[in-house]
C-alpha cells in the first residue's frame, strides 16, 4: 500500500492522507476518493517534491500530493 | 527566477511561518485575559472577606452604619464578584475547547517552500516569476470573462505577495498588465483598486497560505480572476462592452443592468425592475403590471389587485377585485360583498341607499318589493301588510286600528274614525 496526500481546495478545503494499492492511477484515485467532477478542477501531482505532468494514466507513487482547484471561483465585491 | 532568488522567497516565507506559529492564537489571548480577570476576582472576595468578619466580630466598636446594612451591602458585593469568577471559568472551559479545534501554523521546511516556489515558476514560466525586494510577482496570463451576452477579453494580470507578511489577504496586490478598463474605470469585475475581492476563494486561499501551499494559492487566486460572478461585482462586465447600456434598463431593485426584454414598468409610479425582482401583479383588464407597492388590496379576498381597474365600492368605498363586487339591480352601483343585501323577497342585490327594512319585521327589501304604509309612509314586507277590511288601503301594523274581537275588523285611522260602530258591539252593550 501507498500513502496519497488529497488536497481540494474548494469550499472550506479539505486535506488527507488516504493508503491506496500500488500501481493506482491518478484517474482511478480520483473516481473513488473525489466526490467532484475532476473536470471542473485545476489537478497538481506533487512527486518527490516535483510538479509532474497530470494526465490519467499517471500512476501514483508513495507520498505523491493530489491537489484540487476549482477552475471557477467566484469572487465578489 | 534563479535558484538563489527561489530559495531566498522560500526563506522569507518560512520566516513569516516562523513567526505565525510562535504567536499566541486567539484562544490563547482569551483564556489568559479571563485567568487575569478571575484572580484579580478572587483578590477582590478575599478583602470582602476579611470586611466581613470584622464587622461581625463583636469587638470591632469602630462602626459607622449599623451591622445589618454593612452586612447587606458586603453579601451583594461578594454575590456579584461570585458570579464574575463563575463566568470567567466557564469562559475559559469553553475557549479550552474551542484550542482543540484551534490550528496554528506549522512551519514547513526550508526545501518543502523552496519545491512551492519551484511549483510556481514551472506553473507560470520562469519568466513570468519574480522575487524582488521580499515581494512575490507572478504574471497570469489573459483573463477573459463571460456573461453569457459577450466574452470580455481583459488582459493579463499580476499578483503581487509580501512573502515576509502575506496576511491578511487584502495586503495581496492584483495589478493589470494591459490596463484594459471598463468605462467607470475598473480593471477587472471583482477587483476595486488593487485588491481582488475573493469571495468563495477567500477561505481556501488563507489555508494554502497557513499551510505553505503557495502554489494551490496562486492557481485558487487565478482561478477566481478568470470567474466572473455576476451576483456581486464591483462592476458588471456590461460596463466594458456595453457602457452605455444601449438596449438594457437599470433594475431598481437588485440595482443591475439587465436586458430591457425583461423589464417590468410599474403603470403607477415608472418603478423600472427585471423579472426576477419583479413582485406586483400583471393586470388582466388592462395588460399593465403594477409593483406591490402601488398595487391595492381588495377588502374582502384580500388579494393584490390593479389600481386602474380595480372596482370601488359606493357604499364604503373599498377597493374590491371584480370576483368580489356586486352590482346593485335597483340603481346599478357596485358595491363589495359585505355592503352588498338580498331582498328576502325577491333575493335581488341591494346596496344600502337602495336598500329598506320592513317597519314591522326589519328584514330588507328592495324597493320594489317593499310596500308603503298608506297613512305612516312605512315601508312593509309582504307578510307584514294589513289591508284596511272598509277602504282596502295598506297599512302597517301601528297604523292598523282594530274595531273589536267580535268583528276583527282591521282599519285605517280615516275609515275607524268614520266607522259608525259595530253593530255586534253595540248588540253586547245594550
Amino acid at each position: 500500500m501507498i500513502e496519497i496526500s488529497l488536497i481540494s481546495n474548494s469550499g472550506c478545503g479539505m486535506a488527507k492522507m488516504i493508503s491506496v494499492v500500488a500501481g493506482t492511477t491518478l484517474a482511478n484515485f480520483l473516481e473513488v476518493h473525489f466526490d467532484g467532477n475532476p473536470d471542473d478542477f485545476k489537478i497538481r501531482v506533487r512527486s518527490n517534491g516535483m510538479s509532474v505532468e497530470v494526465h490519467d494514466d499517471y500512476v501514483l507513487q508513495d507520498g505523491d500530493r493530489v491537489s484540487l482547484t476549482p477552475a471557477k471561483v467566484d469572487g465578489a465585491s | 527566477m534563479n535558484l538563489r532568488l527561489k530559495t531566498r522567497a522560500a526563506n522569507y516565507y518560512r520566516n513569516w511561518m516562523v513567526r505565525q506559529s510562535l504567536e499566541p492564537t486567539r484562544c490563547h489571548k482569551s483564556i489568559s485575559h479571563e485567568m487575569f480577570c478571575a484572580e484579580t476576582r478572587l483578590k477582590s472576595l478575599s478583602k470582602w472577606q476579611k470586611i466581613i468578619c470584622s464587622l461581625t466580630n463583636p469587638e470591632n466598636t469602630n462602626r459607622i452604619v449599623s451591622k445589618q446594612a454593612y452586612k447587606e451591602i458586603c453579601r451583594g458585593i461578594v454575590n456579584e464578584i461570585k458570579v464574575d469568577i463563575v463566568n470567567s471559568t466557564k469562559t475559559v472551559s469553553s475557549q479550552l475547547l474551542s484550542l482543540m479545534d484551534d490550528t496554528k501554523i506549522q512551519p514547513l521546511s526550508l526545501r518543502k517552500l523552496f519545491e512551492e516556489i519551484d511549483a510556481i515558476t514551472k506553473e507560470y514560466g520562469e519568466d513570468n516569476v519574480e522575487f524582488r525586494n521580499g515581494k512575490l510577482t507572478v504574471n497570469i496570463g489573459n483573463v477573459t470573462l463571460t456573461d453569457h451576452e459577450e466574452d470580455v477579453d481583459l488582459g493579463r494580470f499580476t499578483i503581487q505577495i509580501h512573502l515576509s507578511s502575506p496576511l491578511p489577504l487584502d495586503k495581496i496586490e492584483v495589478s493589470s498588465r494591459d490596463d484594459i478598463c471598463s468605462e467607470s474605470g475598473y480593471i477587472h469585475p471583482h477587483i476595486s483598486g488593487v485588491q481582488l475581492c475573493m469571495g468563495d476563494g477567500e477561505e481556501p486561499a488563507y489555508e494554502a497560505i497557513c499551510s505553505g501551499r503557495l502554489h494551490d494559492f496562486f492557481l485558487i487566486l487565478e482561478s477566481t480572476l478568470k470567474t466572473y460572478n455576476p451576483e456581486s461585482p464591483y462592476k458588471e462586465l456590461s460596463d466594458w462592452y456595453n457602457p452605455n447600456h444601449d438596449g438594457e434598463c437599470f433594475c431598481d431593485f437588485c440595482e443591475r443592468w439587465v436586458p430591457d426584454d425583461v423589464i417590468v414598468c410599474c403603470d403607477k409610479c415608472d418603478t423600472v425592475c427585471c423579472d426576477e425582482c419583479a413582485e406586483g401583479i400583471m393586470c388582466r383588464d388592462c395588460g399593465n403590471w403594477t409593483c406591490s407597492n402601488c398595487t391595492v388590496q381588495c377588502t374582502e379576498c384580500l388579494d393584490e389587485i390593479c389600481p386602474n381597474c380595480n372596482e370601488t365600492c359606493s357604499d364604503c368605498s373599498e377597493p374590491c377585485c371584480d370576483a368580489c363586487a356586486a352590482t346593485c339591480e335597483t340603481c346599478d352601483s357596485i358595491i363589495c360583498l359585505t355592503c352588498a343585501s338580498n331582498c328576502s323577497e325577491c333575493g335581488g342585490v341591494v346596496c344600502k341607499t337602495c336598500s329598506y327594512l320592513c317597519s314591522t319585521c326589519g328584514q330588507v327589501l328592495c324597493d320594489k318589493c317593499q310596500t308603503e304604509c298608506e297613512d305612516c309612509g312605512a315601508g312593509m314586507c309582504e307578510n307584514c301588510v294589513n289591508k284596511c277590511t272598509e277602504c282596502s288601503n295598506n297599512i302597517c301594523h301601528k297604523c292598523s286600528e282594530h274595531c273589536c274581537e267580535e268583528c276583527g275588523r282591521q282599519m285605517c285611522k280615516d275609515c275607524f274614525e268614520q266607522d259608525s260602530g259595530c253593530l255586534l258591539k253595540e248588540t253586547t252593550i245594550e
